[in-house]
């Protein structure tokens, strides 16, 4: 370990060692009972479906691809019975009517905590996101926070490393402006690192470097995150009334969902999160995840354990880990400390992709991350259920592939089958089951996996009946039940075609196309049909192919396939109809796909949605979206501004930016005679983060006759007088 | 744009055609500063205008967009030394940046119009070294170093040494073979 003894941290005095032999006892006892429970349910219902499939497929007589087509049936049946035992064992739990001992806020003492002599920073990791948006959501959480009246314990980072200078640009103008308005300078910091190494890991642990040890803790908030002020408070005070605890993760809740999409995963998520998530409660405990933001980590251990090695080897597992989170919370759990999940901290969301495409678009990049947790998988002194949430985001795209294996091989079943002289089946092998024909035991193991999938559903369903409130903040029974039906519809159209998106991620990624960390785009306009059909022609065609295939190989195996088939071949409206906002917003008129949300609207939410006040003094500055990387240099104040942005603080940026040498100077000249299309995105780049070559630039350009200037600076010059240069008497 | 033939009546059509080009961007800059009252406008691009002939006729050789340009910086920089109570210091320039970043973040350009380069009623509101609260990225760091734990990933550190990237082709040839070997088994 690194960790020089002079840079104790404050709070070290006041937190207890994570490892008192005291604090493993009953937690240790019931989180070893309910995960052996846990496991051993899914193991042992597992097995059956095994047992039931490998009978029935040897009754037909037992061939090679019948043996893989096992194979794949294992892992897939037992990935999908892992989902059905957290709805179960969720739905249980929260019928009791005792408190769960095992919830960390029911751990909180009952008086509120002090948060004297505490500081957290919150932070938000930003990279090309929309400006406004992003300081629109630090502006409500900020108005939050200050109604709980701890404002003074907080501090706001906003951790940018977006590399467009344009970005950059209208992200210092807009931290500007909202500090002005809310008098939040020296409350609310604005960095930007010159170089993105790391990605959104190295963002963060070069925030942990500068500053990390003058805060105890640190909520972690996404570009789309908004966190009340009462759950970022209470966030706090679990971290001090639990003093083994490491990191708490709030269940980030979708929400401002407009297009059908992203209505219905607004829902799925809301509806059916309750009974999984409090599964997932029961059986990991303390042993919890991290989800990568809406959480609060406690500094001292993330910085001792949590920087992140780079992984051996060449891309895609090797190098910078790509997907941070999970990692560290294994590592906290390696180190001894507890890492929980608390879904009743509410008032934390986030917002959700709008469409099919910009959700796929977010998969590739899990994917790549999820698939390099295969090294960790086996890492020393890893605790076993760290282990089991890197397997499940693995399996969440293995799945993928071994599905569309599991069907080829079942068309290639019906092929041979159709070939030969059909054999008469024997009776079942299995003690008890010889009278069973082999059609039914074929359907009860297609029941069974069916059982799996969709009882979770009507679990969820079931939960609501015990609640009248949450019902009528579904839109009431009847409509719920609706929306399930539907949704049910639409996740059975849509699994085909995540099934083949999914499987094209892991085959690039396995080898070695790049996964690319493009920023997700937010917008909530529905798609061109052009668009639809660019994007999903192949999986019409597969769909269509393989339709023509099973209909000439057997019209009943058509059938069987059918459901299947029938979310490939309608891709192209599917996506289409799903990315409109016009029709989502429609069915939020019928209040289907409806949360408790827009019943009844979180103060939280009411301000994020609440405009900037219109004497601000932005109206005297250029328009955010508008502005660019020449308003840095023609406008004598967003100059100044950007200038003075520079010229702060003693940061290791500040002293890696580039200086004012020959070649900077000739860059400058270039810039002015020739143009920015002379120059590259990363010289420009160093441009805007020399001081004194900003300084000179915006001298010069006001200074040169039209001759001397580019065309592009006689145009905007031109521009400037037109825009500014109209005063009124 | 002011008739600059009735200012300066004693220009030619060339010097005239290049002083008009001096009062436009000297217009735009001070309008890019925010002035919007037109009277005060036009009497602030005169007297920088006026200097610069002042100086072009002690140097001939100076554009006078240069010179102009260079009058109404130096005014405005004046008018930001006394508002900030400092002198100009060698770096002018430094020196000007910060006194704008002052003024814009004292609301000068919208809420004090009437005081912005009149030096007789300079507000007390245009506060001195405002940008020394300036600090975006909060400059009291306490760094520290952080470097990652030890972690043998075990098995899978040992594979990743030595596992070739499958290459696509052969996947896809890998893919067909068992496909084939199936339908004919």
């Amino acid at each position: 370990m690194n960790f020089p003894s002079h840079n104790t941290f404050s709070s070290q005095a006041k937190y207890p060692n994570p490892k008192l032999p005291n604090s493993q006892t009953r937690l240790e006892r019931r989180f070893t009972l309910r995960s052996t429970l846990f496991f051993c349910s899914i193991f042992a219902i597992t097995l059956i479906a095994t047992v039931l499939m490998a009978d029935f497929l040897d009754r037909s007589g037992w061939t090679t691809v019948k043996g893989f087509l096992l194979a794949a049936f294992i892992p897939l049946f037992g990935y999908a019975t892992y989902g059905f035992a957290h709805a179960w064992f969720g739905f249980w739990t929260l019928r009791r009517k005792t408190r769960d001992p095992g919830l960390l806020v029911n751990g909180l003492p009952k008086s509120n905590v002090s948060l004297a002599d505490t500081k957290t920073a919150i932070i938000m990791p930003i990279y090309h996101e929309d400006v406004q948006d992003v300081f629109q959501r630090i502006r409500a959480n900020y108005l939050s926070l200050q109604e709980t009246g701890e404002l003074e314990r907080f501090d706001f980072f906003v951790l940018s490393d977006s590399q467009n200078p344009d970005i950059w640009a209208r992200e210092e103008l807009a931290w500007t402006q909202l500090c002005q308005e809310l008098g939040a300078f020296g409350r609310i910091f604005y960095r930007r690192r010159a170089d993105n190494t790391g990605k959104k890991a190295g963002n963060v642990a070069e925030f942990c470097r500068s500053w990390g040890k003058r805060y105890d803790h640190m909520i972690v908030l996404d570009a789309d995150s908004l966190l009340s002020g009462k759950t970022a408070v209470k966030m706090a005070q679990q971290m001090i009334a639990n003093p083994r605890v490491g990191l708490i993760q709030t269940v980030p809740r979708l929400c401002n969902a407009e297009t059908v999409f992203g209505r219905v995963q607004q829902f799925t998520m809301r509806f059916y999160g309750k009974v999984f998530l409090a599964g997932l409660n029961y059986w990991q405990q303390h042993n919890g995840n991290y989800w990568g933001h809406n959480a609060i980590i406690r500094m001292e251990p993330f910085m001792k354990y949590c920087d992140l090695p780079q992984l051996p080897g060449r891309k895609p597992f090797g190098g910078h880990i790509l997907s941070h989170d999970f990692v560290e919370a294994a590592l906290l759990r390696r180190a001894g400390w507890e890492v929980w999940l608390a879904p009743c901290l509410g008032e934390s969301y986030e917002e959700g992709p709008p469409t099919l495409s910009e959700s796929a678009a977010r998969d590739r990049r899990w994917c790549g991350g999820n698939l390099q947790h295969t090294m960790l998988l086996f890492a020393d002194r890893l605790k076993p259920a760290s282990r089991v949430h890197l397997a499940g985001g693995i399996m969440g795209y293995l799945t993928a592939p071994l599905w569309l294996a599991f069907l080829l091989l079942s068309t290639v079943i019906a092929h041979q089958e159709s070939t030969e002289i059909p054999a008469e089946e024997e009776p079942s092998s299995l003690p008890g089951l010889a009278t069973l024909s082999f059609e039914t035991q074929g359907l009860f193991v297609l029941g069974l996996t069916l059982v799996m999938l969709f009882l979770p559903k009507f679990l969820a369903l079931a939960d609501l009946c015990f609640d009248r409130d949450r019902a009528r903040s579904f839109g009431g029974a009847r409509r719920t039940s609706a929306a399930v039906l539907l949704e049910s519809l639409f996740s059975a159209l849509l699994a085909p075609i995540l099934m083949l998106l999914h499987t094209r991620f892991v085959i690039e990624i396995l080898t070695g196309l790049s996964t690319s960390w493009n920023p997700q785009k937010r917008s909530s306009e529905g798609i061109r049909w052009a668009d639809a059909f660019h994007q999903h022609k192949w999986h019409s065609l597969i769909g269509i192919s393989w339709a023509l295939t099973a209909w000439v190989i057997d019209p009943v195996f058509f059938l069987w396939l059918l459901p299947v088939l029938l979310g490939m071949l309608v891709s192209i409206p599917l996506a289409y109809l799903t990315s409109r906002r016009d029709f989502g917003l429609q069915l939020k008129k019928w209040r289907l796909f409806l949360i408790p949300e827009e019943y009844k609207r979180p103060p939280i939410l009411k301000l994020a949605a609440q405009k900037s006040p219109e004497h601000v003094p932005s109206q005297e500055l250029p328009i955010l979206e508008q502005m660019g990387l020449w308003d840095l240099i023609l406008d004598p104040y967003l100059s100044a501004l950007h200038v003075g942005q520079l010229s702060t603080g003693p940061t290791p940026e500040a002293q890696s930016r580039p200086q004012f040498d020959p070649v900077q100077q000739q860059r400058c000249q270039d810039l002015l005679q020739e143009g920015p299309e002379r120059l590259t995105a990363e010289e420009l780049n160093q441009l805007m983060a020399c001081e004194d070559a900003l300084r000179w630039l915006h001298v010069e350009v006001w200074r040169r006759p039209n001759s001397q200037l580019a065309a592009f600076w006689q145009e905007r010059l031109e521009d400037y007088h037109h825009t500014t240069g109209e005063p009124s008497a | 744009m002011e008739p600059l033939i009735h200012l300066f009546p004693h220009l030619r059509d060339t010097e005239l055609e290049r002083w008009n080009h001096a009062y436009v961007r000297v217009e735009t800059y001070f309008a890019s500063l925010r002035i919007r009252n037109r009277e005060f406008l036009r009497h602030t691009v005169q007297r920088s205008l006026q200097n610069a002939m002042s100086r072009t006729a002690r140097e001939p050789g100076v554009e006078p967009v240069v010179a102009s340009m260079q009058e109404a910086e130096r005014l405005v920089d004046q008018w930001i030394g006394t508002i900030m109570g400092t002198s100009q210091t060698h770096d002018t320039e430094r020196h000007s940046a910060k006194g704008r970043l002052a003024m814009l973040l004292s609301n000068v350009p919208t809420e004090q119009q009437q005081q912005f380069l009149e030096q007789e009623r300079a507000p007390a509101e245009v506060l001195p070294g405002s940008s020394d609260w300036y600090q975006p990225a909060n400059s009291k760091r306490e760094a520290i170093i952080m470097s990652p734990q030890p972690l043998n990933l075990g098995l899978m550190g040992a594979l990743a040494e030595v596992l070739e990237r499958p290459r696509p082709s052969l996947l896809l040839l890998t893919f067909l073979g068992v496909l084939v070997y199936l339908l004919l088994t």
